[in-house]
């Protein structure tokens, strides 16, 4: 299915082709006329002014009618208008069309009809005044008809020369070809036709104009009638839509696909580039025959499927393919190979994979099948609240993400439910790295920003992280070595930005797998606080979390889990075994993970 | 600064298996007692705070109410 963007510039194209032919035939019968006059006498200035009609009404008969035929296309830019904006959750009753808006688009038409009719008054006035120059000054008949035929057509005028014609036609059939070798053709066609013109081109020509014309005019219509049902509809904001071609603006190509409000782009648009035409973002776009425009947009559309049939373009013309960051647990995306994806279209992406994750049949539910609360928080299970994230770091968690449901998969835990930057408990002030509670997990962003300052504090367990990996460091038992010379945290073992952004959510999803395997889901008590029902954690029965917490004889692998217990220690662990950093991993965690966890799968 | 000894009661009292709003209380008075801390201290409390996150809902099935946090 082609894109609107897609319709509107085949479109446009067809119509300065048609354009194009129009010319070459106004072209033959002026000349024709001119011909035909002249046969019997020579030009003279009478006959000059008696001839003014008669190209007139050739330019009407040719130019003018093609013009009228291609106004009346402009019907399908309102037809694909709706074919858009049916597929989006607006209003049905903006999704048609009224009488008022009838008479705007005839309107709009006759504006647009009024830039041809202003081409041919200019092109009728040049061309009789240099009929009547001509025979005031006697010029010769054929050095005439080769300035009519530059005024008309410039550079690719008909001639005498069978090889110009040539080229003339293979630039006319290449020209809006997108295949590379007919692109090629036409540039050398072009080029050969310039040099041997070179020295009659006239600067100006109806050619020239007229194609723009056609082309500007369309655009012009589809931004205006575009603005108008948008304003109509109360749709406020509006994406910039189109192709990058080796042509395309610098402008242009930095505002693509960008979400603007009204404000917003007349804002931006108020700056200055090359081949700007004007200030209205919605009329002038990028300027003289630029192929883009403005469509009304929600970003709360990002994921309509429908929607994005009708928006999305790849370079090539055919649809886009919406980038994303593949990675998993055998194949873990790193840093360099980080896209960093829209934020729009990142956050809603995971914002549907929490509220999907929250429906996991291994969470707790009251008796009447609802979500039940383990502790008191403002946020509901299955919302997302990244404020303060980075969009890179956002697009990283969304990879991280994808392992993360995939371990969760293997090991038959619930996924994570709910993702926020605030506090999970509410009241609480100080604020972690990161922490997991029964799938609700919290990022604190000053920490874990991807491209955050990294403090001198930092650098110095960076260095001991590195010793490890170096063999300078050992994983040990006794708590004070490791204290002084192993990291502190276990995302400090990591060069690369993704892999410690990946270090602290493994850990956190290591506490959610303790908090998760072989709890009672079904017979548990609760607890009434504030007219509502929380389940009593304690009768549960956290069996795993006993077994690790009677494990003895364990090696220390980080600062923290020598100093706070053996969760903690469990949880380093498993983020570095399932990193494959086996320097840092204590054999007696792999030897408890395979008995204990993966055993009993 | 927080001192050697006080960092082994803190770490004690916030990973204690049957943990009371009495211990989060000390906890709390040991961590302001170290004040101001240094860039040491502020990473173990990094960690600190992520035990306390998980322990509190602990607390408030023992105790029925948050009042420990607002103390």
């Amino acid at each position: 299915m082609a894109t609107r963007q897609e319709i509107l510039s085949q479109l446009a194209d067809d119509h300065e082709k048609r354009i194009s032919k129009v010319l070459f035939d106004l072209e033959d019968d002026i000349i024709a006329e001119l011909e035909s006059a002249t046969r019997q006498v020579s030009l003279n200035t009478n006959l000059a002014i008696q001839l003014r009609p008669n190209l007139k009404r050739l330019i009407e008969e040719n130019y003018l009618k093609e013009g009228t035929r291609i106004v009346s296309d402009y019907d399908k830019v309102v037809k694909e208008y709706q074919n858009y904006i049916k597929r989006t959750p607006i209003a049905d009753k903006f999704k048609t069309l009224t009488k008022p808006d009838l008479a705007i688009i005839n309107q709009l038409k006759q504006l647009s009809f009024s830039g041809f009719q202003d081409v041919a008054n200019r092109f009728l006035d040049e061309i009789s005044t240099e009929v009547y120059k001509s025979a005031i000054v006697g010029k010769p008949f054929p050095d005439m008809v080769r300035t009519i035929r530059g005024q008309i057509n410039g550079v690719y005028q008909r001639s005498n020369e069978e090889a110009i014609n040539r080229l003339v036609r293979v630039v006319e059939e290449n020209k809006y070809s997108s295949d590379p070798a007919a692109i090629k053709k036409t540039q050398d066609a072009t080029k050969i036709l310039q040099t041997k013109y070179a020295a009659d081109r006239v600067g100006n020509n109806m050619k020239k104009y007229a194609s723009q014309i056609a082309h500007d005019s369309l655009m012009q219509f589809d931004g205006q009638f575009t603005k108008y049902k948008a304003q109509e509809a109360g749709l406020t904001q509006f994406k910039y839509v189109g192709t990058n071609i080796t042509t395309t603006r610098e402008f242009c190509r930095n505002q693509l696909d960008k979400v603007f409000t009204e404000e917003e782009a007349r804002e931006v648009w108020s700056q200055s580039w090359k081949g700007k035409s004007g200030g209205d973002p919605f009329v002038d776009r990028g300027g003289y025959r630029c192929r883009h425009s403005f469509i009304p947009y929600d970003t709360a559309w990002d994921n309509i499927d429908a929607v994005q049939e009708k928006v999305e373009i790849k370079e090539d013309g055919k649809k886009r393919v919406r980038p994303e960051n593949v990675s998993s647990l055998s194949n873990p995306i790193k840093e360099n190979n980080l896209t960093v994806l829209p934020q729009a279209i990142v956050s809603k992406k995971i914002a549907n994979r929490i509220a999907e994750n929250k429906k996991d049949k291994g969470y707790l539910r009251d008796k009447d099948g609802n979500d039940l609360e383990i502790g008191l928080t403002d946020q509901v299970f299955g919302s997302v609240n990244l404020k303060g994230l980075d969009v890179k770091t956002i697009s990283a968690l969304d990879a991280v993400l994808d392992e993360l449901d995939e371990l969760a998969n293997k090991l038959n835990v619930p996924k994570i439910r709910l993702i926020t930057t605030k506090h999970l408990v509410k009241g609480k002030k100080k604020l972690p790295r990161a922490s997991m509670s029964f799938g609700r997990l919290y990022l604190n962003p000053k920490h874990m920003n991807l491209d955050r300052e990294i403090r001198d504090v930092d650098k110095l367990m960076l260095k001991r992280g590195s010793d490890l990996n170096n063999n300078a460091a050992v994983i040990s038992s006794d708590r004070r070595y490791v204290k002084n010379n192993l990291p502190y945290n276990n995302w400090y073992y990591f060069d690369d930005k993704v892999d410690q952004f990946r270090a602290t959510m493994y850990h956190e999803f290591a506490h959610h797998v303790h908090q998760s395997l072989g709890v009672n889901l079904k017979n548990f008590k609760t607890i009434t606080y504030k007219g509502k029902e929380y389940a009593d954690l304690r009768t549960m029965g956290f069996d795993l979390e006993k077994k690790i917490k009677n494990l003895r004889g364990v090696k220390y692998t980080t600062g923290n889990n020598a100093e706070n217990g053996l969760l903690e220690w469990f949880a380093d662990n498993f983020a570095l075994y399932h990193m494959n950093k086996l320097k840092g991993v204590d054999p007696k965690f792999v030897e408890f993970y395979k008995k204990e966890i993966e055993g009993k799968l | 600064m927080i001192t050697e000894k006080n960092r082994e009661r803190i770490s004690k009292l916030a990973t204690k298996e049957d943990i009371t709003a009495e211990d989060y209380r000390e906890v709390i008075k040991l961590i302001n007692e170290g004040k101001p801390h240094t860039a040491e201290d502020e990473l173990y409390l990094l960690s600190i705070d992520e035990i306390l996150s998980m322990q509190i809902d602990l607390i408030f099935v023992k105790e029925g109410n948050y009042n420990f946090l607002e103390e």
